[in-house]
């Protein structure tokens, strides 16, 4: 061990410099660290930070999921699903030095589409081409089989609808691009589409995403959902007799509204032509258009409740008045009015009933045309409904101040003016709901990706148009056309009063003037059930060649559309289970004369019995109880109390019993009973009134129908 | 004093080695549950994208038309007149109306 001290001082001084150099050489390299750390973290701080995050963090762009519509009871009608897209990088093609003839050939036949126009794109100077967008997924996985370089698969959001032609005048379609094109994905393109959220998240040194928070959750980009007023099955029907009455009369198109008078919830609205959302490309452009809402006709006969409503409302006419008809003739200047039946004087519920031109042109004019006018239009006719769908009409409804001398009648009646099926629809809402304007709906609810409600349609009354019991004394007066003798008799349903009106209008000429001699338009639009309106149809068939009339071409439109859909609502009719008591009663009657013919087994003697009821019972005998008119309970805890066992047949109460109520029989002997099952409908006391033929007979079964 | 220096600089640098280790294992660890949660969201979005296809394929199950086909053609079944639907328990209108139920 050697001492410092014992050093040579003048190695002991070299050796101090040493130290001192080394200490110097340390600090200087401490401070060039510090200095460097200072310039890093201080000077160059945040552009380097921005560096290392601009290497290290990747922006993702979520592309949103369009929103899926429903329906009111949240069945699906438009949906977007993933599908796998083709496309293929040229360039890379070349570089690797593909064979694109033969590439071309392969991809053609697996995807089934034509090989040059494949080999076309190939062959481009582009880095990316599409090969075939939105494939099956057996096509994808041939594809990705085949394994060619510079050919890779994509996903992208497809629109669907479950549903084909269902709805497809209200829901319209998007492209390939998932853009909406027409109908709700059109005008709810904002609200369906979603946004592009730019997210960021780590990635690794090879680009891949590590992790995200704000990626846990994409539901934020998402597109909203649309809950519609539409019924799913009320649209399917409505749908199903529209398209039969146009092809059974031959007619050019028609359109349906279904609504509910009391929310002015649109249920359904049809129109024919039709076409299929899935493949819009199929059917021309007018099959595609949206009539209920486009389509603008003169309404004729069915605007004359609106003229009675608002006559008696502002008190010109009283219900009791008699309405001079004209003979059937009525001079306007040098035009004349004509009836299709010769009435002298009616009460405004007749002019309605008999659908009489003169008698609603007397009334129009006793509201002259300032009244008329305001009336109409407070109705709604003239403006757009406002629902969110795009192409809609207002109709044409001039302003009184332009109306010719033959305007003010013709107007009454429903001529010189058009209108939309929805305007009608509407506007009749009012008449059922007791007068109120109501906006109509299709959107019910909105609700965003989360879940959330945000926005709901509620109803929204527009103004009162007449007084309540104008628009229930007029719901009466239209009850009459559905009757006896009315022009709507076809509307008529089994069970249920329905109010409504029909319409036949010639169609206007536009390259000759005037109306068009053989075309016309159909109509008819009412409520049912009148006493409680649960639903209000217009019915529109244009062009109609083998009938015209409304009442014979849209009145059963809206019988078939009206019973169907109270029947899905469950509205129960004012008559109705005839046929049920029918059947029970011949049932009873069939046992009852089974029971006469002979023993059945139940009335077989029984041993040990004896039938003398002037003997009183020995010892080890008893009285037979009488049981009939039981339950099955309450007779034996009858039979057991007095020591009688017992032997039940059927199920039900007893209707007959072996030995009968009376006898005297051994304790323990077994008494047979027949049950039956209780009587719903009890049998009326005298006899059945003769089923009349064409009613009952019809929905009986067979065999009883051979027994009538 | 000597010894006493070098055992307190030998516990410095093991702790400084010890926690830059805990510190990798951790960042190791990080990375690892986020390729994890990356695997399983893909997982999940797969999932929603089958129970979407699903649902539509339910739908289209579900098309009114195909349903009265079926209840019509295959089943036997027809509409009930309304003589022969019995409403149970039901509420009728108190209104009065002028005309006539057919």
């Amino acid at each position: 061990m050697s001492d410092a001290s014992t050093f040579d001082p003048k190695r002991r001084r070299w050796m101090r410099v040493r130290v001192l150099f080394l200490a110097a050489l340390l600090l200087g390299g401490a401070g060039l660290v510090t200095r460097r750390a200072w310039e890093l973290t201080m000077e160059h701080g945040p552009a380097l930070r921005a560096m290392a995050e601009d290497q290290q963090l990747r922006e993702i762009r979520l592309a949103p999921k369009r929103g899926t519509i429903y329906d009111r009871h949240g069945a699906e009608l438009a949906v977007s699903v993933d599908v796998e897209s083709v496309f293929a990088n040229p360039r890379l093609m070349r570089t690797e030095n593909v064979d694109v003839a033969r590439a071309a050939a392969r991809l053609a036949t697996v995807l089934g589409v034509d090989r040059d126009r494949i080999h076309a794109r190939l062959t481009s100077d582009r880095y990316f081409v599409w090969i075939e967008r939105q494939v099956t997924p057996a096509e994808a996985d041939a594809v990705r089989a085949l394994g060619i370089e510079g050919v890779q698969l994509t996903e992208e959001a497809r629109r669907f609808y479950p549903n084909r032609e269902l709805a497809s005048h209200i829901l319209g379609f998007a492209n390939i691009d998932g853009i909406g094109i027409e109908g709700l994905e059109l005008s709810m393109e904002e609200r369906l589409r979603g946004s592009v959220e730019p997210v960021e998240a780590i990635r690794d040194r090879r680009g891949r995403v590590v992790f995200s928070d704000q990626l846990l959750d994409d539901r934020a980009a998402q597109g909203d959902d649309i809950y519609l007023t539409i019924d799913k099955t009320i649209q399917h029907v409505a749908e199903r007799e529209l398209a039969l009455a146009v092809r059974t009369s031959e007619a050019q198109a028609g359109s349906v509204v279904v609504m509910d008078p009391e929310s002015g919830e649109i249920l359904a609205m049809a129109n024919y032509p039709t076409f299929n959302p899935n493949e819009p490309g199929h059917a021309p452009p007018a099959h595609r258009r949206n009539r209920s809402l486009t389509d603008r006709f003169e309404p004729g006969s069915t605007i004359k409740p609106f003229t009675v409503g608002a006559a008696l409302a502002a008190g010109v006419i009283t219900p009791e008045e008699m309405i001079d008809c004209g003979h059937g003739r009525l001079e306007i200047g040098d035009d004349v009015i004509r009836d299709t039946h010769v009435f002298d004087l009616l009460t405004p519920a007749e002019v309605l009933a008999h659908s009489s031109n003169i008698g609603a042109a007397r009334i129009g004019d006793r509201l002259g045309r300032r009244g008329l006018y305001r009336s109409l239009r407070r109705f709604g006719f003239g403006e757009p409904t406002e629902l969110p769908l795009p192409g809609e009409t207002g109709g044409i409804l001039r302003h009184h101040t332009r109306w010719y001398d033959l305007d003010l009648a013709s107007i009454s009646f429903g001529q010189g003016m058009s209108v939309t099926t929805v305007q009608l629809a509407t506007a009749m809402s009012a008449v059922a709901n007791g007068g109120r304007l109501l906006t109509p709906r299709i959107v019910r609810r909105i609700v965003d990706g989360r879940g959330r409600t945000t926005e709901e349609n509620l109803p929204r009354v527009r103004r009162q148009v007449i007084p309540t019991r104008t628009a229930r004394l007029v719901a009466d007066m239209l009850t009459a056309v559905t009757g006896d003798g009315g022009t709507g008799t076809e509307a008529a349903i089994d069970g249920y009063l329905v109010a409504g009106k029909t319409g036949t209008a010639q169609k206007a000429d536009y390259v000759h003037g005037g109306y068009a001699e053989g075309l016309y338009i159909a109509s008819f639009v009412g409520f049912v059930p009148a006493q409680d309106p649960r639903l209000v149809i217009a019915v529109v068939i244009d062009e109609p060649i083998v009938d015209h009339y409304g009442g014979s071409v849209a009145g059963p439109v809206f019988r078939r559309i009206g019973e169907a859909a109270l029947r899905h609502l469950g509205v129960p009719a004012e008559t109705g289970g005839e046929a049920l008591v029918e059947l029970e009663r011949r049932d009873r009657e069939r046992r009852r004369r089974a029971r006469e013919a002979g023993p059945t087994e139940a009335s077989a003697p029984v041993a040990n019995v004896e039938v003398v009821p002037e003997r009183q019972p020995g010892e080890g005998e008893v009285i037979v109880p009488d049981v009939r008119g039981q339950t099955v309970r309450a007779a034996l805890l009858s039979l057991r109390r007095v020591g009688l066992s017992f032997d039940v047949a059927g199920t039900g109460v007893v209707v007959s019993q072996s030995p009968e109520a009376g006898a005297i029989a051994r304790r323990g002997v077994a008494v047979r009973i027949l049950l039956e099952r209780p009587e719903l409908h009890p049998a009326p006391e005298e006899a059945p009134a003769p089923v009349p033929p064409g009613s009952l007979a019809a929905v009986l079964p067979e065999d009883d129908r051979r027994t009538q | 004093m000597r010894a006493r220096f070098l055992v307190l600089w030998s516990v410095a640098v093991i702790a400084a080695a010890a926690a830059y280790v805990a510190h990798l294992s951790l960042r190791h660890h990080t990375v690892q549950l986020g390729y994890e949660v990356g695997q399983a969201r893909r997982v999940q979005r797969r999932l929603i994208e089958q129970r979407r296809l699903l649902a539509i394929e339910a739908a289209t199950l579900r098309q009114p038309e195909r349903i009265e086909t079926i209840a019509r053609g295959r089943l036997g079944m027809d509409v009930p007149e309304p003589a022969r639907v019995v409403p149970v328990g039901r509420e009728r209108s108190q209104r009065r109306v002028a005309g006539r139920v057919r």
